[in-house]
């Protein structure tokens, strides 16, 4: 498998997945050797108020999308009397996101090393890790990794749920998986805080964000003077997958590159006599699509972040790339990523359960030349109703915001359809053939 | 007040084994409501099918009531209850990558029944596909071809 | 209590802290529909409907107001374009798969759906998806069409907090999913408020759609004569036959917006009606029976007279001044259930006692200083033959009897609904109303709350209401007096008791009646009340 192996031009730069590469670093003894624990046994050696002031001055925010200051999330913990249990979400249903359970399955005592760091600084004695049953092998990583390391202080138990899950739906989710609930998000009550869970509270983390606790400690912060821009410093795990030279998981710089510097660069680029045509640039929600003429972007999340960062605003995400060249119709992208979203709901809310059922079909009926005069008039109209607020958590959300988002940019080939037109050749955006059964 | 419970009567039989497993598992949360999806998983993983009569045993070890289990259960992905099954990724990457050649090599194959699945989250090495809970990914012709040939 | 003030589209308005956002404004006259929010249950969230713009700083955002509760300074808008569009763009996407068979749907007319089309709807839809169409049996007496379902789970809730039996879960996920019994039906005695709850009409009873529809049936204000709990109650009627009774949540007087099925149904077990007045198994003209009754009362040396709980405290008032005139000796026998009291999680009760007014009975008895013995002090009497005539009132309500053995030799007369069961072949029998939903007066409960009960139609042919036959009977014949005078001299003649300084008119203060159109269960009625269904329009096309 491709993973972390070609280096490209643009420098990686590895915290996160620092050492993935040494040989059985997935054993205890070889992680010790290669300097492990050395985060966790210093944490240890402060006071949880002084681990939180590292955390809060190395400025390290959550990976997994919403970009929250970790230290000022701690801070409240602790004012709030600490949190009980710290949960490690793992569950990653966002299409195209694969770093957690990577890391998990390659470097799983560094993701037990960042809980306990977590645990210890805000006085919980509980960690689970919440992760779809169906990832054995981070799971069976997990394991080993949990039973090679058990002690006292802290106990780690991997908390297995089979999916689908629906995305961006935030902590609650994986807090109401612990409760043994329904796979369902809790709608925001206004009430800020912890999670409740079980009698006590809960903080729940992104694994790729604990992933980076054990280097921050081991040198009091200085990983991240250097490294990162000043919004957000260290470095980010790109999932990049899709029609690229070089498919893989790629750790580099914040701030420093664009994305056109990581797919073309590190990635690869296009293949062979394609171009690339556009970039989902996902995970956690959506961003704008980035088409060939957009890639010139900076990777840093802070200038996507900001409301009036004119051309750059919208979300950063949590580090999917999903890159398409130009033998890919945009129509069946959004046709596909309506029927994830519409298998993924779990249909609590209404707009949801019942918009992305609809945006599925008229999607389909899109795609396959079959639409109804009005249907595309309609699928922007339902995609600018389904914001935030309207729906309970990010899931419909993002899904009408990447169809909107693919429509925006390929407006033509969207309106060709109606007529049953498609400018592209469908030599690869095929269709899994009607006889295959699908599920999700 | 009770008439409204859906009789448990119906216990399957679970071998010690995996009772022991299940106690284990309840043992790890501080309440026993918190091992509902785990022992789902188990019974899933385990048995290779939902069948209603666990969903008794499992509101039994977890306090819940066993139409929430069912209801819950029902929402998962469940596996089909007879023959082998192959689910083949057909997220984004995996279709562009010839998720479709892969469906059709399968459908070839006698015994087998192909399923389509959202994300196996191997997008950098698509297409991919899991048998029996194993992902096999960076599928080509010739290893999909080995991968048949091998069982059969 | 300390008040915060919010500010709904720039109004001020100061409402109770601690109250949920949704009812302040409700309560202050805001139409919002909430197909999945009901004051009695927790709130998910999940319908998404009730949204409001709240300003926070320079920004605007939107909340739900189900999920919350006042903030001091608030400033909301629920006018705001974003609000307007957000809402109707809600109600369209519960229109993506309810049918459009409202023509004929028995919640038509009383429907949350329709009423979240008509106040944040905008007109039309362009966009359906195919429904389902599959009608399932979830218990003897609820029928689910999952294609109006809505998913508000407000049933799953109530099976999980109010009747504790968790009998309903939501299965499968996204657009399949689905309200399930998994099996096993639901069997309990609150199932009727499920009926109440469901906003969309996808709860129904057989033959439901058989009922008037819900524009012309009108409500009368009750109270259940099922138990000593004293549940207010609201009878729907329609071309002069009660179509169903519904629970009333206006006040103290209610158990919250529930009714248990006894009270609900138990109007529909009286199939069997005594209907005319009978001499020795003659049916006879009325007159012929008073004649009877008075004489032979009159003529007793040791009469007696048989009070049931089921009487009103005006009936009981009339038998006192009976007893009085025929110097009869006053009993009352108790109709109990032996399996006590049944409370339910939330604390609704439905009591041992199942005499809806034996405390009322006993109260009167006493305002008028009138010796009153049980059910076993009058059988001892029989026993020892030191009854010369019977007077027995009021009864089979739930089949209880009073267990008297009643000898041959004595007159026996009887006042009751259906041809007598629990006592022997009577000389003379009154044909009278049942407490359901014939009588006019007033109950005393189990909590000592004094609450008005209506006749909401007449007895069926020649019985007549048990005051009237009361009446008749004091008076020498038929006569125009009524409970409400009735009651006066009551309150008059008990200057310290129970009943003193209280007339028809404070208790109607009192009580928030529910006369008008009918409408849905105990929260839909308070919508009504609160002007947010239009009733009134309804009201002037009749």
């Amino acid at each position: 498998m491709r993973l972390l192996r070609e280096i490209a031009e643009m420098e990686e730069r590895r915290i996160l997945f620092e050492g993935i590469d040494t040989p059985d670093i997935d054993r205890w003894p070889v992680y010790c050797k290669h300097g492990g624990g050395q985060g966790l046994l210093r944490a240890r050696s402060l006071s949880p108020e002084n681990v939180i002031k590292e955390i809060q001055s190395a400025r390290l925010r959550g990976r997994g999308g919403a970009w929250r200051l970790v230290g000022d999330r701690w801070q409240q913990a602790q004012a709030e009397g600490g949190a009980d249990y710290v949960v490690v979400d793992l569950l990653e249903p966002d299409p195209g996101r694969f770093r957690d359970r990577k890391l998990a399955e390659r470097h799983p005592h560094r993701l037990l090393e960042g809980a306990r760091i977590a645990a210890h600084a805000v006085g919980a004695t509980s960690i689970f890790l919440c992760i779809d049953a169906e990832s054995l092998r981070a799971r069976q990583a997990l394991q080993q990794a949990i039973v090679a390391t058990q002690e006292q202080a802290t106990t780690i138990q991997l908390h297995p749920a089979r999916g689908p899950f629906p995305l961006a739906a935030g902590s609650s989710l994986a807090v109401e998986l612990l409760r043994g609930g329904r796979a369902e998000p809790q709608a925001d009550d206004g009430v800020a805080g912890l999670d409740r869970l079980f009698a006590g509270s809960a903080i729940v983390h992104s694994a790729s964000t604990l992933g980076y606790l054990p280097a921050l400690l081991a040198t009091a912060g200085d990983v991240f003077q250097t490294v990162g821009s000043e919004w957000a410093p260290g470095t980010q795990a790109f999932c990049v997958s899709g029609l690229v030279r070089r498919p893989g998981l790629y750790e580099v710089e914040l701030g420093r590159g664009t994305v056109r510097d990581l797919i073309e660069g590190i990635a690869g680029g296009a293949r062979p006599e394609r171009a690339i045509k556009f970039v989902l640039h996902a995970g956690y929600g959506s961003s704008p699509v980035l088409t060939a003429g957009d890639l010139d972007r900076p990777l840093d999340p802070g200038l996507w972040a900001d409301p009036a960062g004119g051309p750059l605003s919208g979300v950063f995400g949590g580090g999917a790339v999903i890159v398409a060249d130009d033998s890919v119709c945009p129509v069946d992208t959004a046709r596909r990523l309506a029927q994830a979203y519409a298998g993924a709901a779990c249909g609590k809310c209404l707009p949801c359960r019942e918009g992305t059922a609809w945006l599925a079909a008229a999607l389909s009926r899109l795609e396959a030349g079959t639409a109804q005069a009005n249907d595309l008039a309609w699928i922007i109209q339902r995609c600018n109703h389904l914001t935030p607020a309207v729906a309970l958590c990010g899931h419909a959300p993002s899904a009408a915001r990447s169809i909107r988002a693919l429509h925006d940019a390929f407006p033509e080939e969207f309106a060709a359809h109606l007529d049953g037109g498609c400018a592209v050749a469908k030599d690869l955006s095929m269709k899994v053939p009607d006889s295959i059964h699908m599920r999700y | 007040m009770n008439q409204g419970r859906p009789e448990a009567a119906a216990r399957p039989v679970v071998p010690e084994e995996l009772a022991d497993r299940a106690h284990a598992i309840v043992a790890a949360y501080p309440e026993p409501k918190g091992a509902l999806h785990p022992l789902l998983d188990l019974v899933l993983s385990e048995t290779g099918s939902w069948d209603g009569t666990w969903a008794g045993w499992v509101a039994q070890l977890t306090g819940t009531p066993v139409v929430t289990v069912h209801g819950i259960a029902r929402s998962r992905r469940l596996p089909e209850a007879d023959g082998e099954e192959i689910a083949v990724c057909t997220g984004l990457s995996c279709r562009w990558m010839g998720a479709e050649a892969v469906c059709q090599r399968l459908q070839e194959v006698p015994n087998i029944r192909v399923v389509a699945v959202n994300c196996l989250g191997a997008c950098s090495a698509a297409p991919a596909m899991a048998r029996n809970g194993r992902l096999h990914d960076g599928l080509t012709p010739e290893r999909l071809d080995a991968l048949v040939a091998g069982d059969r | 209590m300390a008040t915060v003030r919010i500010h709904i589209d720039g109004e001020p308005v100061d409402v109770d802290a601690g109250t949920n956002l949704l009812m302040a404004l409700l309560d202050a006259g805001h139409a919002m529909a909430h197909p999945c929010f009901h004051p009695s249950l927790s709130a998910p969230a999940s319908c998404r409907m009730c949204l409001a713009a709240e300003e926070v700083g320079d920004s605007l955002r939107l909340i739900t107001t189900c999920n919350r509760t006042v903030v001091e300074g608030q400033r909301l808008s629920l006018s705001h374009p974003q609000a307007v569009a957000a809402r109707s763009g809600v109600v369209e996407d519960m229109l993506l798969r309810h049918p459009a068979e409202c023509a004929i749907c028995e919640r038509a007319g009383e429907c949350e759906v329709q009423e979240a089309v008509f106040v944040h709807g905008n007109g039309a839809t362009g966009a359906t998806l195919p429904g389902r169409r599959k009608k399932v049996e979830l218990g003897p007496r609820l029928i689910l069409d999952r294609g109006r379902c809505i998913l508000c789970t407000r049933c799953v809730r109530f099976e999980a907090e109010v009747s504790g039996t968790d009998a309903l879960a939501v299965s499968g996920s996204g657009a399949d999913a689905v309200i399930d019994t998994c099996g096993a039906p639901i069997a309990h005695d609150m199932t009727g408020n499920l009926l109440d709850l469901c906003p969309s009409g996808a709860l129904s009873e057989p033959g439901e759609r058989l009922h008037a529809p819900a524009w012309q049936m009108t409500g009368i204000s009750s109270t259940c004569p099922g138990c000593a709990s004293g549940c207010a109650t609201r009878i729907d009627v329609a071309n002069g036959r009660v179509q169903r009774v519904k629970p009333r949540s206006d006040g103290a007087d209610a158990q919250g917006y529930w009714l248990c099925d006894v009270g609900r149904y138990g109007w529909q077990a009286e199939t069997e009606r005594l209907t005319t007045p009978q001499l020795r198994g003659t049916a006879v003209e009325w007159d012929a029976v008073f004649a009877e009754v008075a004489e032979h009362m009159e003529q007793a040396r040791r009469g007696a007279i048989l009070l049931s709980p089921f009487l009103s405290n005006e009936e009981a008032f009339l038998l006192g001044h009976l007893a009085r005139r025929w110097e009869a000796d006053l009993f009352l026998w108790q109709a109990t259930d032996p399996a006590g009291d049944r409370v339910w999680p939330t604390g609704f009760t439905i009591r041992a006692e199942r005499g809806p007014n034996r405390a009322g009975v006993r109260a009167v008895t006493q305002a008028l200083d009138l010796p009153l013995g049980d059910g076993a002090a009058l059988e001892r009497r029989l026993g020892a033959g030191d009854v010369d005539a019977l007077f027995a009132v009021g009864g089979s309500l739930h089949g209880e009897t009073p267990e008297v053995t009643v000898p041959d030799e004595l007159f026996l007369a009887v006042q009751d609904v259906q041809p007598s069961t629990w006592i022997r072949n009577p000389d003379a029998a009154l044909a009278s109303s049942s407490a359901w939903t014939e009588k006019e007066g007033t109950f005393v409960d189990g909590l000592g709350r004094l609450q008005r009960v209506r006749a909401a139609v007449e007895p069926p042919g020649e019985a007549r209401p048990d005051f009237w036959i009361l009446a008749a009977l004091w008076h020498g014949g038929p006569n125009r007096d009524s409970p409400d005078q009735a009651f006066s001299r009551l309150s008059r003649s008990s200057s310290s008791g129970s009943f003193a300084h209280l007339d028809y008119g404070i208790l109607e203060s009192r009580q928030r009646p529910a006369e008008g159109v009918a409408f849905g269960g105990g929260w839909t009625s308070q919508l009504q009340r609160r002007g947010l269904i239009a009733v009134e329009d309804h009201a002037k096309r009749r």
